[in-house]
């Protein structure tokens, strides 16, 4: 039961490295409760803090997995800081701009626009499911996590990052020929 | 379609942001002319993006998880909810368990047969095991003998309390059974047979006078009944010996009742002079065995509920107003009191005198 004691901040940076995604629940429940204060103090519901955590924590775990991610302060803090800007853009969007921010932290790069134009993930999904395992895996590690081919190399075991460029190549050249049985150029061209 | 290897990077490459402003610039150009390579850029950017978003739902569907667990386990409300849940519960499980207790309290022996006696409840479960006939004269001794507390056994006589002579009323009287709860209901009725001997009176094969009362089976026995005028200072004092004997496992009940006609016949040759005592002119008595040792007894309704005597036969002495039992050589002055009362034990040597 490892899930149910604090882990340090060594150890969830290593975990998230490894592509351990279990690790995303120790981040849930560990920074819970601050999260939950900050938000319900700011005009956010419960939902809300949902909301917010699970941004945060997918903006944290793609930018760890990055090669060339430092911590410089406490994870909880820098957490604190991705959740705070995640926040204050939400906000702005909805035009409740009385929230005080007196502690700008880091800058954080938020993902969005994450818009399909027109067809979308239910189309494609049953087509990676076709890919198979280390298709997925490669796809996944280079498009959402942001992992270079030499961490990908690391990652999965592979000799050199030639294997995992190749590899790359052929499992979306399958890919495509798999969208091309089912769709035409016609779905995606706006 | 089949983009190549370096068009894929440049793809990339310009997704991510990672071309400089020249290189960006030149993509854009080769985008607005290359319809093949727009084409194809598009369809890369689609799918690039569906595997973002698919890796992305994944790991949110783990927060999920997570959620639930959160929302319910480390929220401090949630658990003090879940505290007070918990206590609520337990206070309505006692409060079942103890309604309970008490119900089971209301099956109490006491309490059953205060409410048998007032409401006619059936209790058809337990057949009568057996009816024991005796005569008066070997009854009391036997059942002093078995210890009749233990035997769960009921017996009912019928007293007749009048004053008038015991020549005139020497005579047979009709007597009633009310049996309860029985399966083997049967009826039996206006049959009249004479007996004049206390042996007869307990055969129970031979029924005398049998009458049918209320709505069940009834079974009869001839009661000798001997009325003892004792003084000659008015006091009434009627004594009746009851034979009828009933044993019942559990709760049925016998009655035995003097048929009222034959008292009625015998008033009208009762002497003018003797005063006619207001209580009634039977007087039903119900013994009931006690399990805890209670000892007592209820009168209304011309019936006596008696708990706790041994000996199953019992004399009744009207005096006055006032109504005594004597059993065992032990006189209880009974009151009428329809719940259950600690017997009054008459120890004036007057009354016990007069009384004998």
């Amino acid at each position: 039961m490892w899930l149910w004691y604090q882990k340090s901040d060594e150890e969830i940076i290593d975990l998230i490295r490894q592509g351990d995604e279990e690790v995303l629940k120790v981040l849930y429940r560990q920074n819970y409760s601050m999260v939950r204060k900050y938000v319900i103090e700011n005009k956010g519901t419960l939902q809300d803090v949902d909301d917010l955590l699970q941004d945060g924590i997918i903006a944290l775990w793609k930018n760890v997995s990055k090669r060339e991610f430092r911590l410089d302060a406490k994870l909880s803090t820098y957490f604190f800081a991705i959740t705070k800007n995640l926040w204050l853009k939400q906000l702005r969007k909805a035009k409740k701009m009385d929230v005080t921010d007196t502690h700008e932290m880091a800058a954080h790069k938020a993902t969005d626009n994450n818009t399909i134009n027109k067809i979308d993930l239910k189309n494609i999904k049953p087509l990676l499911s076709e890919l198979g395992d280390t298709c997925n895996s490669i796809l996944a590690l280079f498009y959402f996590d942001g992992l270079d081919n030499q961490s990908i190399a690391e990652r999965l075991d592979f000799s050199n990052t030639g294997v995992v460029k190749a590899k790359k190549y052929q499992c979306l050249k399958k890919l495509k020929v798999l969208f091309y049985q089912k769709y035409s150029k016609e779905d995606f061209l706006s | 379609m089949n983009a190549k290897k370096e068009d894929i990077e440049k793809f990339d490459a310009y997704l991510q942001g990672s071309l400089t402003a020249e290189e960006n610039l030149l993509f854009e150009s080769a985008l607005a002319t290359n319809a093949a390579l727009k084409e194809s850029f598009e369809l890369h950017k689609t799918l690039v993006e569906a595997i973002a978003q698919n890796r992305e739902n994944h790991l949110r569907d783990i927060l999920k998880e997570q959620r639930s667990l959160t929302f319910i386990g480390s929220n401090t409300w949630s658990k003090k909810f879940t505290l007070v849940a918990a206590a609520i519960m337990l206070i309505g499980i006692s409060a079942m368990f103890i309604s309970y207790l008490k119900k089971t309290d209301m099956l109490h022996p006491l309490a059953t047969n205060k409410i048998e006696e007032n409401t006619d409840i059936d209790n058809t479960d337990e057949p009568s095991n057996y009816i024991e006939s005796m005569d008066s004269n070997n009854l009391s001794p036997k059942i002093a003998d078995n210890d009749a507390i233990a035997q769960n056994e009921e017996i009912t006589e019928n007293f007749e309390v009048d004053p008038q002579s015991i020549e005139e009323l020497d005579e047979n009287l009709n007597t009633t059974y009310k049996e309860k709860g029985d399966d083997d209901m049967e009826r039996l009725e206006g049959k009249e047979v004479v007996k004049n001997t206390p042996q007869a009176t307990n055969d129970y094969k031979t029924p005398a006078n049998e009458r049918i009362s209320a709505d069940k089976l009834i079974k009869s026995v001839n009661t000798t009944i001997r009325y003892i005028d004792t003084t000659a200072q008015q006091m009434d004092v009627a004594r009746i010996e009851s034979t009828s004997i009933k044993k019942d496992r559990y709760k049925g009940e016998y009655e035995m009742r003097g048929r009222t006609d034959a008292a009625d016949s015998s008033l009208a040759k009762a002497k003018t002079d003797v005063q006619k005592s207001s209580l009634p002119a039977q007087i039903n008595i119900t013994y009931f065995k006690s399990p805890l040792n209670y000892k007592g007894y209820s009168y209304a309704n011309n019936k006596i509920t008696v708990y706790g005597l041994k000996d199953t036969t019992s004399t009744l002495f009207s005096f006055g107003e006032q109504l005594y039992l004597k059993n065992s050589g032990i006189i209880y002055q009974i009151k009428p009191s329809p719940v259950f009362t600690d017997y009054i034990i008459i120890k004036e040597k007057a009354i016990i005198e007069r009384l004998k």
